[in-house]
């Protein structure tokens, strides 16, 4: 079972639940940041597999809000 | 869903802007296996990084090889060894509100028997926590006199269990 969503879902997710986080691209992958916490390792392209946003959430102290956005980071 | 602690230590050599760099770091992590069936790996230090696989081994060679990138996607945007160091540094020690609770929930789980390891965690090397510090050393290696260095600096990557053996 494929669980991954597009990068725009993402951003809508920051956009709610991390206003003011940033991203860039760096050589390897996508940089976020957020609160003066970066995760580093989100993939540049393609789908984006749930897990590295559940980290990610989990970082920025979002993951509740994350799981209203993006309901597969709650199964 | 089990959640897995794990301890690791990676040492590498980094390219930098002007420097070369040894980093060797002792980090902590969760691993599980999620509902879409897949092993992750999420880091508790460092934080900012997650990897999976369809293996529980698969997930932690992931791990290890996009820490790599991360030392030199860092090292790519560091002017000089001080800003890599700093960064480095700082990326060691993010860690999720929690997620250090949530990694020693898991190591007494395993010590109180509540979870029995599966393999491959029933078969990695055993070590008490308390003897392992968690933690990251950055070392300038373009200015050290080349009689320090030494093939009994070299160390082996280590992925271990957080119970007394």
């Amino acid at each position: 079972m494929s669980a991954s969503v597009s990068f725009k879902e993402v951003e809508q997710m920051l956009d709610t639940c991390a206003p003011g986080w940033t991203g860039r691209f760096s050589n390897h992958s996508r940089v976020i940041k957020y609160n003066g916490m970066v995760f580093r390792n989100l993939p540049k392209q393609g789908a984006i597999e749930v897990g590295f946003i559940r980290s990610m959430a989990r970082l920025f102290n979002i993951l509740d809000c994350a799981k209203k956005q993006i309901p597969l980071l709650a199964t | 869903m089990t959640n897995y602690p794990v301890m690791f230590t990676f040492k590498d050599v980094v390219s930098g802007n002007g420097f070369l760099s040894g980093v060797m770091l002792s980090g902590r992590a969760l691993m599980c296996k999620e509902s879409d069936g897949k092993w992750w790996i999420y880091g508790v230090h460092p934080g900012g990084m997650a990897q999976f696989g369809e293996s529980a081994m698969e997930a932690f060679s992931s791990f290890r090889a996009s820490y790599k990138t991360v030392l030199f996607d860092i090292a790519e945007e560091s002017s000089n060894f001080e800003e890599f160091e700093a960064e480095v540094q700082s990326f060691h020690n993010q860690c999720g509100e929690g997620e250090e609770a949530r990694w020693e929930t898991a190591v007494n789980a395993l010590r109180d028997g509540t979870v029995i390891p599966e393999e491959p965690f029933s078969k990695l090397p055993k070590h008490a926590p308390e003897s392992r510090t968690c933690e990251v050393t950055v070392e300038r290696l373009d200015l050290k006199a080349s009689n320090l260095f030494s093939s009994e600096n070299n160390i082996p990557d280590t992925f271990e269990l957080p119970v007394a053996a």
